[in-house]
């Protein structure tokens, strides 16, 4: 046994657990060091490269393998535009290109005082007890920590908790770690929003410290109430559940997040708004 | 008529110019030979890396996804000697933690140890080949999994609860054992074996 435990071997074990150490430290002190933002900073373009290629594999793979059913598919959406008269189909159209465009320009036409930077998700994190993202915009695009990241809709994504010059990390509100002062829009009681990992609601938000006199209902909205870092009624989920929590004194809700965390591809990025 | 001397190829041979400082850097063929494995066992663990970032961690079995660079990291380390694995997985643990991707520091030293641990147990009792290195990997990454869901779980950043899906993420991780290991033994002949049993 004695052979395999060298010098340079435990040389190598004592470093291992110095640097560990050393790191867990500094990661604790100085959140993200230069090292991190260097090597992070590197990978961002293959990052980039990696998942370009993945999507467009995936895309030829529907079109090879998924071939037949997307003929089968189409075929049988062929059948039933006939059925519908071109009226009511340009009717239809031109109500969906509304709604489309109108998500779109919402924002800007109800927030002026926005200023948006939009992004595009790179790569998502793999951890079981996490929820972040990165985006393929940072420092060079204005972006600064503690900046709020919507949908086109107006939905709360997450924050800003560490940015490159060339990447940003998305903590999203489903992340555990984040804690956003939210306002149930219905009746105006006032609570604090996070993700409900921790509680057992893995993919659901909690609002918590809400009255024991509050009257909640089953689909009410809840939207920021408004901080230095989250703009007013920027919409976070609706209630779906509710109940009192271990102390008794205080009443919690469950929230169905407005946004489908796994499968967004584009945010908005707020970097600059007027403190109401 | 003096008749002109035909000039020999041999007779003058003009010096040649500076030689660069890449041809002054003198390395012999085996260090040549070392640092070519060393370089592509370190693309294999960033192409892992690139692959469970961009691609795995969007693919989710019961809110479990695998864990392609831990995997990677322990398979190529105990292929090695145990001096040359424990320096590879200190060095492929770091890189780990600075691109984000590791759970914390605290993996830099799961992996050296259980590496080691894990290179230890294959090379005194059990015969170098696949299964022994797959069983080995196996048992050090299931080790690594409990131990992120401790410290996890000790932190209050999860709970033992979630014990399920990091034993899915285990199971899931290990199919890629079978992929990584005919690439990590292509590496490992650049310059004769590098078993040490």
């Amino acid at each position: 046994m004695k052979r395999f435990f060298s010098s340079k071997v435990r040389t190598v074990l004592v470093i291992a657990v110095l640097l560990g150490a050393a790191l867990t430290v500094i990661a604790n002190l100085m959140g993200s060091t230069f090292l991190d933002k260097a090597v992070k900073g590197i990978l961002t373009p293959l990052r980039g490269a990696v998942s370009g290629l993945s999507d467009q594999a995936e895309q030829a793979y529907s079109y090879l393998f998924r071939y037949e059913a997307l003929a089968a598919e189409n075929a049988e959406l062929k059948e039933q535009l006939a059925q519908i008269s071109n009226d009511a189909l340009e009717m239809d159209q031109l109500r969906r290109e509304n709604e489309r465009l109108r998500a779109l320009n919402d924002l800007r036409e109800k927030h002026e005082d926005y200023k948006l930077v939009d992004a595009y998700v790179i790569d998502r994190d793999s951890q079981d007890w996490t929820s972040t993202f990165l985006i393929n915009r940072g420092t060079n695009a204005g972006l600064a920590e503690g900046m709020c990241a919507i949908t086109a809709n107006g939905e709360v994504v997450g924050l800003v908790t560490e940015v490159g010059s060339n990447y940003a990390q998305i903590t999203t509100v489903l992340d555990s770690s984040l804690e956003i002062s939210a306002t149930i829009s219905a009746s105006a009681y006032n609570g604090m929003v996070r993700g409900g990992y921790t509680s057992g609601l893995d993919g659901y938000l909690r609002m918590n410290y809400l009255p024991t006199e509050a009257v909640i209902r089953n689909q009410d909205q809840v939207v920021t109430t408004g901080s230095t870092v989250y703009p007013r009624n920027l919409i976070l989920g609706r209630i779906i559940d509710a109940g009192y929590d271990d102390t008794g004194v205080a009443k919690y809700a469950v929230l169905e997040p407005a946004v489908d965390i796994s499968t967004i591809e584009q945010v908005f990025i707020i970097t600059e708004y007027t403190v109401e | 008529m003096a008749k002109k001397r035909k000039k020999k190829q041999w007779e003058f041979r003009p010096d040649r110019p500076r030689s660069s400082w890449m041809e002054k850097l003198y390395i012999t063929k085996r260090q040549r030979q070392v640092l070519l494995r060393w370089g592509l066992q370190g693309l294999v663990v960033l192409l892992c890396l690139l692959v469970q970032d961009t691609i795995m961690s969007k693919v989710s079995i019961f809110g479990a996804t695998t864990d392609l660079t831990a995997c990677a990291i322990l398979l190529i380390a105990i292929t090695q000697s145990t001096e040359n694995g424990c320096v590879f997985a200190l060095t492929a643990s770091t890189l780990f933690f600075w691109s984000g991707s590791a759970p914390g520091a605290y993996a830099i030293i799961l992996l050296t140890f259980l590496e080691l641990g894990a290179s230890v147990l294959r090379q005194s009792y059990l015969r170098r080949g696949f299964l022994s290195t797959a069983v080995c990997t196996a048992v050090a990454l299931l080790v690594y999994e409990l131990g992120v869901l401790a410290v996890c779980a000790l932190t209050g950043v999860s709970y033992f609860g979630r014990l399920p899906v990091f034993l899915i993420s285990w199971l899931l991780s290990l199919t890629a054992i079978p992929a990584l290991y005919p690439v990590c033994r292509a590496i490992d002949k650049i310059g004769g074996e590098a078993w040490n049993d």
